[in-house]
């Protein structure tokens, strides 16, 4: 204003045309200058948009605000928010709206949350008070309630039960396996040196191409170790497996607990040649187990085991054989005998075989007449001495495994006599034809089946037929062929009846 | 015995009055042990509850399971199974766990 104040002065100086314009503007703009002064008071009342106004000219609005700083409790706001519509004259109900906005406005004010939880600036307002109002009371500070389980770890025991025996469990795996895998090897130790006189094989990985001796046990389940060893005479191979107790399974280690069973290895020999003859000897409960089982046996030991006492066996031992009498005298020779006596804690069962064919079918196979594939056996099953009493005691089995080898050679020696021969050979006839009728059955009960099946194709096909020339004439077939089958049985019939005259 | 693997065994055995015969592994039958596969079956049934259901305890019973199937397992069965078994149950508790952390309920 003070520039076009001079600017219009110098004008005026300048040109005289223009003096009379000059004053007219400079009277206008002194009489803007001296409105604008003055408004705040008087033209209030006549412009309703005056307050409006004063959000620009910022002194009153400062005033307000820097009450609002000093003054910390809410309720001196409240009487100072109040007392302002006393202050201005407010006499249309318009205005008194507009009012209570710019309350709604002041109480959003950040810095009257001071204090109040969630507010970051607690910390500057603390620093602030110190300065200014040593004198007025510190904020308190309200803590959240925090949820009972999550505060403390005691709610969780049952979960923490879990982890300790998931815990527990994965130990006694590692403690377990360990000492299952210890067993093993300590058998392997004992024995391998002897192996390596009698086999050329000793120790085979079946992943590898090339046949070469590893020494080493297969491990087929962490309770479950392998040995095969092959390359002698009289023999194909003999596969050796330890089968432990499920030291790596905790539930499995309960259950044996309370039901004790036996850690065995098992010797099963594969024999070239041997005389036709099934023969068992063992304790009792597993030469029922055998008979009970297994295939060849519960074929071919038709008669019951006997005891064992007649050949220098404890009686704890039975006999099952297929040829009574001249079979356990020759295979029970002194050596043997000898070393089951010797060892009779850990012999468990010894079986030859020359029709073996593994464990009995179960009803489920879909083929039970099927004539089974043989193998030429012995197999031996032994006990594993108490391993927690040390596993040197494992050595003893050793003269057990001799045992197996010396009978490989006996049994490929032996040979029947005549008559005996001509028993078995009959036997085992006698089995193939069981086994060719119960086949033949199944085929011609097979055969029913597809004629049956047939028929049925056909009516199907003659109900479906819409043409009826041609549904007619299938029905002719289907009658006709009813005709000859009905006709087929009357001749047989009447043969019959010719030759029963 | 096949009859390449004789003729291997043939070659091997030049100048030996013997054979030497490859191992050949025993085929699976339903006489060898089921405990591990019957576990992993319920090691699945049990995550999937727990997963799907938001059962704590059914969670818990599946990490159990398959860890009993992975105790018991073959050799020559396949790991990534079991594996994976295990990871659908330890998924099973967390899942649980993050939708509901409040702790299982006993029931006594």
């Amino acid at each position: 204003m003070y520039f076009r104040f001079n600017y219009h002065l110098l004008q005026f100086r300048m040109g005289v045309r223009l003096r009379i314009v000059s004053c007219v503007l400079l009277l206008l703009l002194f009489h803007g200058s001296f409105g604008n002064q003055q408004h705040g008071s008087v033209d209030v009342e006549d412009n309703e948009f005056a307050e409006f106004e004063d959000f620009d000219e910022t002194p009153e609005g400062n005033n307000q605000q820097a009450e609002v700083i000093e003054d910390d409790d809410d309720d001196d706001d409240i009487i100072e928010d109040e007392s302002k519509p006393d202050a201005e004259e407010n006499d249309e109900e318009d205005e008194a709206v507009v009012e209570t906005e710019d309350d709604e406005f002041d109480t959003l004010d950040p810095d009257e949350f001071e204090g109040l939880p969630g507010d970051d600036t607690i910390w500057e307002n603390d620093k602030k008070g110190k300065r200014g109002k040593k004198g007025k009371s510190e904020p308190e500070l309200q803590i959240a309630k925090v949820p009972m389980h999550l505060r403390s770890w005691d709610k969780y025991f049952i979960e923490i039960l879990m982890v300790a025996g998931l815990s527990v469990y994965l130990i006694n795996f590692f403690i377990g396996k360990t000492k299952n895998g210890n067993i093993a090897s300590a058998w392997l130790k004992c024995h391998l040196e002897f192996l390596q006189t009698q086999f050329e094989l000793v120790g085979d990985d079946p992943q590898s191409k090339k046949g070469e001796s590893t020494h080493q046990l297969n491990k087929e389940s962490e309770h479950n170790y392998t040995f095969w060893c092959s390359g002698r005479l009289c023999c194909e191979g003999m596969l050796v497996e330890i089968k432990l107790l499920k030291r790596q399974d905790l539930i499995s280690i309960i259950s044996h607990r309370l039901s004790p069973v036996n850690e065995q290895v098992t010797i099963s020999i594969n024999l070239e040649d041997m005389d036709p003859f099934v023969f068992c000897v063992g304790t009792k409960k597993s030469i029922i187990n055998l008979q009970k089982n297994l295939q060849d046996v519960s074929l071919y030991c038709t008669e019951r085991f006997k005891p064992a006492d007649k050949y220098s066996l404890s009686s704890d031992f039975c006999i099952l054989s297929e040829l009574y009498g001249e079979v356990p005298n020759a295979i029970l020779d002194n050596k043997i005998t000898k070393v089951i006596s010797e060892n009779q804690h850990l012999f468990e069962s010894l079986m030859i075989s020359d029709q073996y064919s593994g464990p009995k079918p179960n009803d489920q196979d879909e083929q039970p007449g099927k004539i089974p594939e043989t193998e030429k056996v012995i197999i031996m099953t032994l006990n594993i001495p108490d391993p927690s009493r040390g596993t040197q005691n494992i050595a003893e089995m050793l003269p057990l495994l001799k045992m197996a080898i010396y009978l490989i050679d006996k049994v490929k020696r032996y040979r029947l006599s005549r008559e005996n021969k001509n028993r078995a050979d009959k036997h085992r006839q006698e089995v193939m034809m069981k086994y060719l009728k119960q086949t033949h059955a199944q085929r011609q009960e097979a055969a029913q089946l597809k004629k049956e099946e047939k028929a049925k194709a056909l009516k199907e096909r003659m109900m479906n037929e819409e043409d009826p020339e041609k549904q007619r004439k299938l029905d002719e077939q289907i009658h006709r062929r009813e005709v000859s089958k009905k006709n087929k049985k009357m001749m047989k019939g009447r043969q019959y009846k010719v030759k029963a005259m | 015995m096949d009859d390449d693997q004789r003729k291997l065994a043939e070659e091997d055995t030049k100048g030996r009055p013997y054979k030497i015969f490859r191992y050949k592994p025993k085929q699976a039958n339903g006489s060898e042990d089921p405990v591990p596969d019957y576990m992993n079956l319920l090691a699945m049934i049990f995550s999937m509850c727990g997963l799907m259901l938001k059962i704590k305890w059914c969670a818990w019973s599946a990490v159990f399971c398959s860890l009993i199937s992975f105790a018991n397992s073959r050799s020559s069965e396949d790991s990534r199974q079991v594996l994976s078994s295990f990871m659908l149950s330890v998924s099973a508790v967390v899942m649980t766990y993050l939708q509901n952390p409040a702790p299982m309920n006993t029931p006594w």
